[in-house]
């Protein structure tokens, strides 16, 4: 099936879970200045699939034995001002990330930044998946509370577990409308979600985490991640890779890769 | 690079999350395929530098490896692809998304 977008709708980034999928779109770009090429618009978070426990964030969810299937791309509306500049889809859940909203004031040159870095869930979070703090199903999206105010600038979805990698440090202009410079960096994952084979660094109730684990390391900064079923993997600026979990080699071995 | 060294990673660490099931008819064009091909499970997709989406996958439960190209059923460059546990879907640039409708189908 082939949907087609509108010229000026600039495809950003396609994510697929398990049986849905979002599509993240935005609207042109701001030429307006030089430095400010990189800062897009964002437009709107497009889902369609399998909407059994609200995993594409739109109308009521149907039961699993209805095998309905939205097949029309449909636009995600609590999230169409939020700025949404990073989509991720799990196994049934999603997730979306907020970008910097910049207000200038060209006479003063004041910049501010607003909602930078707040991290939306939706669909199954019977694992604590979301973030939201708590093991309930999201039918539309709601603010990872847990992640309120960490700075998140990168997000991944797994299966049953998530990940997001924040960059909480000083932060300094250097000048009115250039892109943001972290120095003194302190870059940290937090993991949440199931954590059956400690694919969230840690042990829990009902292999559920719920409060996100965080996961740093000396002089180390995470650049990337990943989530599978049972794993876990944290890249860094330098190139190493670190897990946690279980990786299954097959179904008849496996090796676990914890550090 | 950040899409392909994810797409990488994924495929490196679990079959299970990218054992994707995918509907040749999906494809529109990918008839000769779908005669070969019952049902290909997605292993792991790359996109070329020249656009090209490239699917490594199980021909069935033979076990044995398969390999196709996005040159076999669209001209358009490949710009972004994402593979779940039932479905595939990429988005080209004629600013089309295409993707499986999440169903196995056995041709």
């Amino acid at each position: 099936m082939i949907h087609a977008f509108p010229k000026e709708v600039h495809i950003k980034q396609i994510a697929c879970g398990a049986t849905h999928c979002l599509v993240l779109t935005t609207q042109g770009k701001n030429d307006a200045l030089p430095a400010m090429r990189s800062l897009i618009i964002a437009l709107g978070v497009y889902s369609w699939g399998q909407n059994n426990q609200g995993q594409i964030g739109s109308p009521e969810p149907v039961p699993m034995m209805m095998r309905v299937h939205q097949k029309n791309l449909l636009l995600v509306q609590s999230l169409k001002n939020k700025n949404i500049v990073q989509i991720a889809a799990g196994g049934y859940h999603s997730l979306a990330l907020t970008g910097m909203i910049v207000l200038r004031v060209t006479v003063i040159l004041l910049t501010m930044l607003i909602d930078a870095g707040e991290v939306y869930g939706f669909g199954a979070g019977g694992y604590g998946q979301l973030g939201t703090g708590n093991k309930s199903n999201q039918k539309f999206p709601t603010l990872a509370l847990e992640l309120v105010g960490k700075q998140i600038n990168f997000i991944v979805a797994g299966p049953s577990h998530s990940i997001a990698i924040s960059t909480e440090g000083k932060v300094r202009t250097p000048d009115a409308y250039i892109y943001l410079i972290y120095i003194d960096n302190v870059i940290k994952a937090y993991l949440f979600g199931r954590t059956e084979s400690r694919q969230c660094n840690c042990v829990a109730s009902e292999n559920a985490c719920v409060q996100p684990v965080e996961v740093s390391i000396k002089n180390e900064f995470f650049v990337y991640a990943a989530a599978a079923h049972s794993c876990t993997y944290l890249v860094t600026v330098s190139g190493k890779i670190f897990s946690y979990g279980t990786l299954w080699v097959s179904s008849r071995s496996s090796f676990r890769c914890y550090i | 690079m950040t899409d392909l060294l994810g797409t990488l990673l994924l495929a490196g660490e679990e079959r299970q999350y990218l054992q994707v099931s995918l509907i040749p008819f999906f494809f529109q064009s990918v008839f000769v395929i779908a005669n070969l091909i019952r049902i290909l499970k997605i292993d792991l997709t790359i996109i070329a530098e020249d656009g090209e989406l490239i699917l490594f996958g199980v021909f069935g439960d033979s076990g044995v490896s398969v390999k196709t190209s996005s040159k076999t059923f669209t001209s358009a460059k490949v710009l972004g692809v994402s593979c779940g546990t039932d479905c595939v879907a990429f988005y080209t640039e004629r600013n089309e998304v295409s993707h499986s409708t999440c169903q196995q189908i056995s041709i």
